[in-house]
């Protein structure tokens, strides 16, 4: 009874370890590392991934993915940024128009997807993250938009005594998400769809649609995940993201969900979050050279897809 | 089941430790170089990238001073010049590390100014190197002006060039700063001759250079000059020329790079606009400690350009030799 629980233990919470392991080797290595301000830091760093990579969980629940989440971003908060600072409107409906952006985007996406019968999201989100850089780039005339008001900065820049707002805004957006996926009848359809397509369309799963609100759903959230790189950075530049979704896609992975679809949770995705957030700055302050951090998070996404891969030759046994 | 599991958690943890001790053994390498002193100074220097021969020299530079100085410099830069938002992480882990000092290049000035104003209320000296930012407590900024210097390729160019002739431009990517500059600088010195531009972006990439010149050759036979914003750029543009026989256009490069140079030596380019990346690496570095010790700094430092043509190259690739043979 004992060992079963160990390994059900291990099987559940091994990205949670594999967090750990490596923070307190990192508290080792380095003594800036486990400092008040630098936890803080790492708070900050993983929260435009963190919201980009739950939107990513979802596509990659239903055995897609998205690839054009970077590319949203960039478009959405151009959009807010021509919005509020070029055409000088209220900041409030600034806000507004990069979520819209985003969720539009998204919509198309799914759109695609279903009502094109695009073969696979692979395909039709390498298109339109093509169109929607193109997009940002030509609306902006490829020139950072800077000078956003206070309430459009919030998000991205302030905090509450010493916590961050942006990694309040994640631990919010991911329980709901938490209760949306376990709890109602769409987040339950999107497990189904992961685990086979064919038989969720036949059992009179409504496939088209949930796939739709998956889509415009990871849309959503690269526009908040926007938001947040507006206040770091203080501005909306068309080649904001780039390359955003290779870190949520693997965030997803380390974080324990299959590509296979169906296997997944949101906080697994935060525990995936966090340690390549913790990997980053954790080599920063040891002053490695960025060719080699790319190379370790490369190692530790082959390794959590390996151990995916063990658990699963186990489990068909 | 059990004994899957366990090679599982052995194999992570192998791997994981012994990642950490080739970074770390990396990162002693780094620093055991430099002297140490009785009030050593740790400077965190955050480049645009760490991987390309333009920022090796301007590390050798920083290197240079610091040995002189007697400081410890440690350098950060993310894999892509395109990476901002990383850039702006790498400062908030130097501050976390306790650096005594900043220095500075960032890819996105505009994206940078939030993150230095808190470096500047922790009281941590900022110094700008290489692409200004529009940060009011600054140090100073060191750099090429590169309006300035793109004009001096211009004019080099300009007798060469007839009223209504085309050129060709082959930038950076859009939207970046330095790379305006340097396209605006360039037309606006050529602006009485009414020359037909035709700018390209390919994002200082030299395979995309190649692609995008012989597309402006295809559909552009007659144009009589090239100006790449940087040396890569222009490399990829010659390669290009001489896929379609038309070596006999002139071709500007920008930077200075060593590869750039032996273009010129060889004839391929017909001159350079070299910046004086050394350079701005070694005052960066003299600034910060300038400032440490309490000492007045000039607000705004030119790190000069130079034409380099066929007269001037041989001196040139001496010196960038020795400042790269430095490097460890």
């Amino acid at each position: 009874m004992r060992k079963w629980s160990l390994k059900t233990a291990l099987n559940k919470f091994g990205p949670l370890f594999g967090l750990l392991g490596l923070s307190g080797i990192l508290a080792v290595l380095s003594p800036s590392f486990l400092q008040m301000d630098n936890l803080m830091n790492i708070a900050r760093q993983s929260s435009i991934n963190a919201l980009l990579a739950l939107g990513m969980l979802l596509p990659i629940l239903t055995a897609g993915i998205d690839l054009s989440v970077g590319s949203i971003l960039a478009v959405s908060i151009v959009v807010a940024g021509l919005v509020s600072v070029t055409w000088g409107m209220p900041p409030l409906i600034g806000l507004i128009v990069c979520l819209a952006v985003g969720a539009i985007a998204g919509l198309i996406n799914g759109l695609l997807l279903t009502k094109l019968r695009l073969p696979h999201p692979f395909i039709s989100t390498l298109g339109t993250m093509n169109v929607f850089r193109g997009l940002a780039l030509i609306l902006t005339g490829a020139s950072p938009i800077f000078g956003f008001s206070y309430l459009m900065n919030y998000a991205g820049q302030e905090s509450i005594g010493l916590i961050p707002i942006s990694f309040i805004l994640v631990l919010i957006v991911y329980v709901i998400f938490h209760i949306f996926l376990t709890r109602s009848s769409t987040g339950r359809y999107i497990y189904a769809i992961g685990g086979n397509k064919e038989a969720a369309r036949l059992s009179g799963i409504p496939v088209d649609r949930v796939l739709i609100i998956v889509y415009t759903l990871s849309g959503f959230m690269a526009a908040l995940g926007g938001l947040i790189l507006i206040g770091r950075t203080n501005s909306a530049s068309p080649i904001a993201g780039l390359t955003y979704e290779l870190d949520a896609i693997a965030a997803v992975i380390i974080g324990g969900a299959s590509f296979l679809g169906g296997v997944g949770t949101v906080w697994g995705t935060l525990i995936g979050v966090l340690i390549i957030a913790v990997l980053r700055n954790g080599l920063n302050l040891l002053g490695t050279t960025s060719d080699l951090q790319t190379i370790v998070i490369g190692a530790v996404i082959v390794l959590a897809v390996y151990v995916d891969v063990l658990r699963r030759k186990k489990g068909s046994k | 089941m059990k004994m899957i599991r366990k090679k599982i958690l052995v194999l992570t943890l192998c791997s994981v430790l012994f990642l950490f001790a080739a970074c770390n053994s990396g990162e002693k390498d780094n620093t055991s170089e430099t002297k140490k002193s009785d009030e050593s100074y740790k400077f965190g220097v955050v480049l645009m990238t760490l991987n390309s021969e333009y920022w090796k020299i301007q590390m050798a530079g920083a290197k240079d001073a610091a040995e002189e100085l007697g400081v410890e410099v440690s350098f950060l830069g993310p894999p892509e010049e395109t990476q901002f938002e990383q850039q702006v992480k790498m400062v908030e882990d130097h501050i976390a590390t306790g650096a005594d000092a900043l220095i500075v290049a960032a890819s996105q000035p505009d994206a940078m100014v939030s993150v230095l104003k808190n470096a500047h209320t922790k009281k941590i000296p900022v110094v700008i190197a290489d692409a200004d930012v529009n940060f009011d407590d600054k140090v100073t900024f060191i750099g090429t002006e590169n309006y300035d210097a793109a004009k001096l390729g211009g004019e080099y160019l300009d007798e060469l060039l007839n009223a209504g002739d085309k050129v060709a431009i082959i930038r950076g990517q859009s939207g970046s700063k330095l790379h305006d500059e340097r396209t605006k600088g360039f037309q606006d010195v050529l602006k009485d001759k009414n020359i037909e531009f035709i700018v390209q972006d390919a994002q200082s990439d030299r395979v995309k250079a190649v692609n995008i010149m012989e597309n402006i050759l295809t559909s552009n036979p007659d144009i009589k000059a090239v100006f790449a914003t940087s040396d890569e750029m222009a490399l990829g543009a010659y390669t290009a020329l001489e896929n379609k026989k038309a070596t006999d256009i002139h071709l500007i490069g920008f930077d200075g790079t060593p590869d750039g140079l032996q273009a010129v030596q060889e004839g391929k380019m017909l001159a350079n606009v070299a910046q004086n990346p050394y350079q701005i690496g070694y005052q960066s570095v003299q600034s910060a400690y300038k400032a440490k010790k309490g000492e007045e700094v000039e607000k705004r430092i030119d790190s000069g350009v130079l034409v380099i043509t066929k007269d001037n190259v041989e001196e040139e690739i001496k010196k960038v030799n020795g400042y790269l043979n430095n490097m460890p």
